[in-house]
């Protein structure tokens, strides 16, 4: 397999179709509106289509290309760091994890408290399950355990999840664990997603710093340090990157799996293994991915729209089997 | 740049791995490690990169305890090649050998100097129309070849490698020998786990032979004794009029 596009190069055509593909999602919902006048209604005041175009269109495809993003970051991050393929934030259990850091600051009232306590409670979570899954796993154990370990993360917060809603006073509990376990972007409001900008300029910050020691760490830990890598600091800033990322998509977006996987590998497929290389095109490839994701329910002909997370796993799981099938470790 | 190895102990397990070692390396040698199977070979090898901290005694390079090195520091005074080399990722040949060079800036960014080590690593190993390749498509000896690229990159002055020339074909293992014994000349310090005695005695300036953690032979190829071999290994070796080794036999008794 030879790189077919220079990484650099594939992440700008990415930034375009990403561009392309939230222009689109103004177009498209239950009111029709042409191309032409939600272009217009967007930057000049047309009433109701701009209060539909603005207010309702545009910030559920920036929050879903933002989650999307954090994602796709955060999978590349994590997949360099465990230094395998299958690591994702909803494989993992650390999406789940961050959506019962989210669920327990709203259904006990610290929501309240201030606007960064959901965000923030997500990050925390998420952070304490990508601690386990680096104490427990990082190259020492088989991909297999490592994913087992993962399921036992998610389903240990899935379950204490569903406990939480069950044990919480508020009768819409339920319906809003849906939410959680399966994400949406419906009716989220550019509130919502600059609640999370300092999470995800932080996170972003910290996986691309990490890239040089993700690349070292392909010879194994132990080459890594006898080249001058700095593996205390690279795995400090994987780790608090992803979990600050996978916690404020999940405060954005719900949990929602499978991004971190397929977005990565498709990047590999296109432009190398490098994973100093991966970090940026994967960012940009969940964002348009999950973007369009969110297009693609709102077109389909369902009385009651499908959950984004619910898309995203329609098209991720057969990508993760697909990854688990054809991923081999190099020996020599 | 020397280094030294003094009284160093290491257990592993419970098990005495190395016992009391004393190594003196200088600039100029291209010292063949040489013993059976489970000798502790790459033990001290491990030490030596810095990787392995003793139980007792101390390892030293110029005369600083290596353990005081920082991860920089230590990868521009020696490059160290392991037995065991995995690659996570199917990285682009040329970009591992790239990962040589990680001390000196980012890898992500080559400046020209880097450039010119990876090439002439790539040329020295001859695997530079290996370099646009994923490492993943490479057959074992031609992956071995990119690894010891990558080690020869740093333009280190100490050189570790262990089994340098294992997985390689003949031609290539001579040319590998050639190699750091033309690096040695040039001023490196080489040392290398080596199981070929033939060729070891034929390029090494001096062989270490270890056995059982110990030091049990330390001399020039050409006067290594026939009984130290014999005593380790279970093999007599045959030499020619210069000493040199050209052949092993099963021990006569």
């Amino acid at each position: 397999m030879k790189t077919i596009l220079h990484h650099q190069t594939l992440s700008i055509s990415l930034v375009v179709l990403s561009s392309i593909l939230i222009i689109i999602s103004l177009f498209i919902g239950p009111a029709s509106i042409a191309p032409t006048a939600a272009i217009a209604a967007l930057f000049n005041d047309h009433g109701a289509i701009s209060v539909v175009v603005r207010e309702i269109r545009l910030p559920r495809a920036l929050a879903a290309w933002v989650a999307g993003a954090c994602l796709g970051a955060a999978g590349a991050g994590l997949q360099g760091l465990l230094r395998n393929p299958l690591a994702d934030p909803g494989v993992l259990g650390v999406s789940a994890a961050a959506a019962l850091g989210a669920v327990l600051s709203i259904y006990f009232n610290f929501a309240t408290l201030a606007f960064w306590v959901t965000p923030f409670s997500a990050i925390l979570f998420a952070l304490g399950a990508t601690t386990i899954l680096y104490v427990l796993g990082a190259g020492r154990v088989s991909t297999a355990r490592l994913i087992l370990i993962g399921v036992g993360i998610s389903s240990l917060c899935g379950a204490l999840l569903s406990l939480v809603m069950n044990l919480s006073p508020n009768p819409y509990a339920l319906s809003d664990l849906i939410n959680w376990l399966f994400g949406t972007v419906a009716n989220r409001s550019f509130q919502d997603i600059a609640l999370t900008v300092p999470f995800t300029v932080v996170g972003f910050a910290a996986i691309y710093a990490s890239g040089p020691g993700l690349s070292a760490l392909t010879l194994g830990e132990e080459t890594a340090a006898t080249i001058g890598a700095n593996l205390a600091r690279t795995t400090m800033l994987v780790i608090a990157g992803a979990a600050a990322l996978v916690g404020a998509s999940v405060a954005i977006a719900g949990a929602i799996g499978f991004i971190g996987i397929v977005a990565p590998h498709i990047v590999r497929a296109f432009s190398g293994h490098n994973p100093a290389h991966v970090l940026v095109p994967s960012a940009l490839l969940g964002g348009a991915i999950l973007t369009a994701a969110d297009l693609m329910i709102r077109v389909l002909p369902f009385d009651q729209e499908l959950k984004l997370g619910v898309a995203a796993a329609l098209i991720g799981a057969p990508g993760f089997v697909w990854v688990a099938m054809s991923s081999k470790r190099i020996t020599s | 740049m020397t280094i030294n190895m003094h009284s160093f102990c290491v257990s592993l397990g419970g098990t005495e791995i190395l016992r009391n070692v004393y190594l003196n390396i200088s600039p100029g040698e291209f010292i063949g490690l040489v013993g059976p199977n489970g000798a502790g070979k790459s033990t001290l090898l491990r030490a030596l990169a810095g990787l392995q901290s003793g139980d007792a005694g101390q390892c030293t390079v110029n005369e600083q305890n290596i353990s005081e090195l920082s991860p920089i520091e230590r990868a521009k005074k020696l490059a160290y090649l392991p037995q065991s080399r995995p690659v996570y990722w199917s990285m682009i040949a040329r970009d591992v050998v790239a990962l040589g060079r990680f001390a000196y800036g980012s890898p992500l960014q080559i400046d020209a100097r880097d450039a010119k080590a990876v090439d002439n690593a790539l040329m020295a190993t001859g695997a530079t129309h290996l370099k646009a390749r994923p490492v993943g498509e490479l057959s074992g000896g031609e992956r071995a070849r990119i690894h010891l690229a990558r080690t020869l990159a740093a333009e280190t002055p100490i050189i570790i490698a262990d089994e340098p020339i294992a997985a390689l074909d003949p031609a290539h293992q001579l040319s590998v020998m050639q190699m750091l014994r033309d690096k040695a000349n040039n001023g490196s310090s080489v040392i290398a786990a080596l199981h070929e005695l033939p060729l070891a005695s034929r390029f090494c300036t001096r062989i270490i032979v270890l056995d059982q953690g110990r030091i049990v032979g330390d001399a020039d190829a050409k006067i290594l004794p026939t009984e130290v071999i014999e005593c380790t290994f279970g093999v007599t070796p045959m030499r020619d009029q210069s000493g040199i080794i050209n052949g092993l036999l099963p021990k006569i008794t």
